[in-house]
């Protein structure tokens, strides 16, 4: 019981110890951080309908439209403002029924660390909101 | 019904006519405490797994435990709001309960000790939604469950059942199947202490 509890702790030393920092020369590394990422959106679209799409700021309950649009096609791309977060409602008319899909985060800026430069990667936020 | 009814009259008069009068005379409470962390509930639609802490009273057969279950994703779930409008949510769910079972019956399935189980898991499931501050709606729940449990040595127990376990989503079925591996921790016997002098020699015992 006690080698296992140092070998538990040794690990943990080791992690937070270790150099994480890889080295690849050949990795195009992008040194400044993007002010605008995508919002990536899947739907589903066969006959190409025209299908109404709203983007909101923050939370659905929070009710603040930046976008309101109709998407022809089953996949769509949205730019906005990295660091918020958004909210997607995309409405699918089924005969009588309408079908009301909520999806949304927050659009993150990711970062990796590249021969001891920090590199920026393009902020993407993928969203499946395709009919059940 | 037929097939259930007489599926189960051929197990209990197996089980009737296999027990013997020692079995029987040994029965008295003889809790135990239980731990299970592989505790799934799930169908072709939907999956949940938890963990529960409780009592198995290994003489009268019974459990008691309380149990944590969750979705350990976002799943894109239906919900119907109106007549003529669906929502379409990402979801996650937890369900937290307090279950009972009782095991009864005895009779070999493959060299394996295995019994009938009957039991319930009363509770309240919860759940919250992606881009949304709105929870989904609690839904009290009384789970009926009943199915064979495979007595794997004299503490382990492997609960294998079918479940009703309403979660008012459209597209994911009620019922489900339920494993469940239930450990239980059994105390070690204890030895009563040796009388001993100052010398730290054995006292005599008398037995009169």
């Amino acid at each position: 019981m006690k080698r296992l509890a140092a070998v538990c702790i040794c690990f943990l030393l080791w992690s937070c110890f270790s150099d994480n920092d890889e080295c690849d020369p050949t990795y195009y590394c992008y040194p400044i951080p993007y002010d605008l990422g995508w919002i990536n959106v899947d739907i589903t679209n066969e006959n190409n309908d025209s299908i109404l799409v709203i983007l909101y700021a923050g939370y659905v309950e929070d009710n603040i439209v930046i976008d309101s649009l109709y998407a022809f096609s089953d996949e769509f791309s949205i730019q906005q403002i990295v660091g918020e977060r958004y909210a997607i409602e995309v409405y699918y008319q089924n005969g009588p029924t309408t079908i009301i899909a909520l999806d949304g985060g927050r659009l993150r800026q990711r970062t990796r660390e590249n021969c001891g430069e920090t590199c920026y990667e393009e902020p993407n936020l993928n969203l499946d909101m395709r009919k059940l | 019904m037929k097939h259930l009814l007489i599926v189960v009259f051929f197990v209990c008069s197996v089980s009737t006519f296999s027990q013997n009068f020692s079995t029987k005379s040994l029965k008295k409470f003889n809790p135990a405490t239980s731990i299970s962390i592989f505790n799934n509930t799930f169908n072709t639609k939907d999956y949940y797994w938890g963990f529960s802490m409780g009592v198995e009273d290994l003489g009268f057969q019974w459990g008691a435990r309380f149990n944590f279950q969750f979705r350990p994703f976002f799943k894109r779930t239906l919900v119907r709001e109106s007549s003529t409008v669906i929502r379409q949510f990402r979801e996650k769910k937890y369900f937290i309960s307090f279950d009972f079972d009782k095991r009864f019956g005895n009779f070999d399935l493959g060299n394996v000790q295995t019994q009938l189980f009957v039991g319930t898991q009363c509770g309240v499931l919860l759940g919250n939604y992606r881009a949304a501050r709105s929870s989904a709606d609690a839904i009290f729940n009384l789970v009926p469950i009943a199915g064979l449990s495979f007595n794997l040595g004299d503490d382990t127990f492997l609960k294998i059942g079918f479940c009703y376990f309403r979660d008012k989503l459209i597209e994911v079925p009620d019922g489900k199947v339920s494993i469940n591996l239930i450990f239980t921790l059994k105390e070690p016997k204890r030895e009563s202490p040796r009388l001993q002098n100052k010398n730290n020699a054995p006292v005599k015992e008398d037995y009169y």
